[in-house]
């Protein structure tokens, strides 16, 4: 591992809000799919939207918070000038911190899928339903890369305003109002949340709104486009 | 004119932001092993030369190297391995210990986050029974020397301190200047921005003065003491006094700047006898409280170097 991997690490290890983030996923999805399996339904799809339903929140909220406080948290404390002192090479550090951005979130909602999944496969099997592990495991893994899908283009957000209330408001816009107003124009084919719920629907073998290619293009193409224009302000922005 | 194998070496060194200039032209070699003190009055433009030294800024012309190397420059990151830097405030990770945040800098620099150093470190600058206690917490004396501790670690070729004893108590300024003037014999470079002047003479063997962006002076200290003040007197006057005798002593063709409302220098002083002084004085029936021949000093240096002239 680099250097710069190595030392982003470090205080992905060492600092509160990881690991609070972390524990928020784990608790929220497991305990969603538990309070889900108490509640019970009549209806095994009802059911699998119920246990599910944390996983869904928590996989949105938490992935795009993360990844704006990947780079936001140091930019507005004055951290990023220690950052690249020690790393000058601007590039290797965003690289490192958008590897974390994605991989911290990925791994976690993994893992608390893996947990809540036998208390979802109980909630259907009550409601009178039947789910094979495959299928299950595909409808979890369907929920973990629909959150996903927002870190990249936040990320890139985030490198773009460089502070973390400044980027969890512009998240706030991008994820919960642009949506609204792209729908509104017409335009909702080339939102990000019907490109995540496809590529969802995809994993889970279900119909998906637009064709995959096209989810996939217009997570790229929201990807790159907010990674270059932040990119091209951290390159040449004196730094605080 | 920068000297062949300067640790650090700046030509030209220029920044602008919009219409305002914050450094200009800035030409000046700091040699290896040195203490160099960087003097300038608030806004002189320390800390963004600083900043561009250490690739956080952006020159608008001109370069800025350590070791011979400018950021952006093949080897820059390798180079930086070797520079510890304290710029303005310490930036800290508030909510976690003081050791978690020299581990974090410790695997930056391809340390072990275990290794004993950063033990060693903490107890240099005073912080060993308090390494796991959050900074957020700490005093601002607390947290300046969690930031040096910081810059040493890795002993590193290069030190450069933005105000490092902001924040500290009498006893922590002598201290951190001990410590400080230990470093060159570890083989380190150290250079120091303050605004305590009396501090920077007693640490540095070098300075460099800017004011406006512009270097004013630099060198060695006695140089520049030597030419900048020669030997100087100061004369006290009543309260309010200070600018009407400073009134009469340039009318009488001498150098004077007004130190205090009660005080008043003459840095350039060769050949001046005090009877002058008294004679320039009684001419603007300014009473004389006390009148002394001051050997050289860098505050009167600063002084006679950073304020205007008398026409």
């Amino acid at each position: 591992m680099s250097l710069t991997l190595r030392a982003e690490w470090e205080k992905v290890r060492r600092l509160t809000t990881p690991r609070v983030v972390v524990a928020a996923i784990l608790l929220i999805t497991v305990a969603g799919a538990l309070v889900a399996q108490l509640v019970g339904s009549d209806d095994p799809a009802s059911a699998l939207s119920n246990g599910t339903l944390g996983l869904d929140i928590v996989a949105l909220f938490a992935t795009a918070l993360f990844a704006v406080w990947m780079f936001g948290a140091e930019g507005g404390q004055g951290l990023l000038a220690r950052t690249f002192t020690g790393e000058p090479r601007r590039g290797r550090v965003v690289v490192a911190k958008l590897f974390f951005a994605v991989a911290i979130p990925a791994v976690a909602l993994t893992v608390a899928a893996a947990l809540a999944a036998p208390l979802v496969s109980a909630g259907v099997t009550d409601a009178g339903g039947s789910m094979t592990t495959t299928e299950l495991m595909r409808e979890l893994a369907g929920h973990v890369a629909q959150g996903l899908v927002s870190a990249p283009t936040v990320f890139g957000v985030a490198l773009l305003v460089g502070n973390l209330a400044g980027g969890l408001a512009a998240t706030f816009v991008l994820l919960q109002i642009l949506p609204g107003v792209l729908s509104v124009s017409g335009l909702s084919d080339y939102g990000l949340p019907i490109a995540a719920e496809a590529i969802f629907h995809a994993i889970a073998d279900a119909p998906t709104e637009i064709p995959v290619g096209q989810a996939l293009a217009v997570f790229a193409a929201w990807s790159a486009v907010s990674l270059m224009l932040g990119w091209s302000r951290v390159r040449r922005a004196d730094v605080s | 004119m920068t000297s062949p194998g300067a640790v650090i070496e700046c030509q030209g060194l220029t920044k602008r932001y919009g219409e305002r200039l914050a450094v200009d032209d800035l030409t000046l070699g700091v040699p290896e092993g040195a203490i160099c003190g960087l003097l300038g009055p608030n806004g002189a433009g320390k800390t963004t030369a600083i900043r561009m030294l250490l690739g956080l800024a952006r020159p608008t012309a001109g370069v800025g190297r350590l070791f011979g190397v400018a950021p952006g420059d093949a080897g820059f990151a390798d180079v930086m391995r070797g520079v510890g830097a304290m710029v303005e405030s310490p930036a800290l990770y508030l909510n976690t210990g003081a050791r978690a945040n020299l581990a974090i800098r410790a695997v930056a620099l391809g340390m072990s986050p275990r290794d004993p150093e950063l033990d060693e470190i903490l107890r240099f600058v005073g912080l060993a029974d308090r390494s796991r206690g959050r900074v957020r917490r700490f005093s601002l004396g607390m947290r300046q020397r969690l930031g040096l501790a910081l810059a040493l670690l890795g002993q590193p070729r290069l030190v450069i301190l933005d105000e490092p004893t902001n924040g500290l108590d009498p006893a922590g300024i002598v201290e951190i200047r001990t410590l400080i003037g230990t470093l060159p014999e570890r083989g380190t470079t150290v250079l120091v921005s303050s605004h305590l002047l009396a501090e920077i003479q007693l640490m540095c063997d070098r300075v460099t003065i800017i004011d406006d962006g512009r270097l004013v002076a630099d060198g060695p200290l006695d140089d520049v003491l030597s030419r900048a003040t020669r030997r100087g007197w100061e004369i006290r006057t009543p309260a309010g006094g200070a600018h009407a005798a400073a009134d009469g002593l340039k009318a009488a063709g001498l150098r004077a700047v007004v130190a205090s409302p009660t005080s008043v220098t003459i840095a350039d002083a060769a050949g001046v006898s005090g009877r002058t002084i008294v004679q320039a004085l009684a001419t603007v029936d300014v009473e004389i409280e006390e009148l002394r021949h001051e050997a050289p000093n860098l505050e009167q240096a600063f002084l006679a170097l950073t304020q205007e002239p008398p026409a």
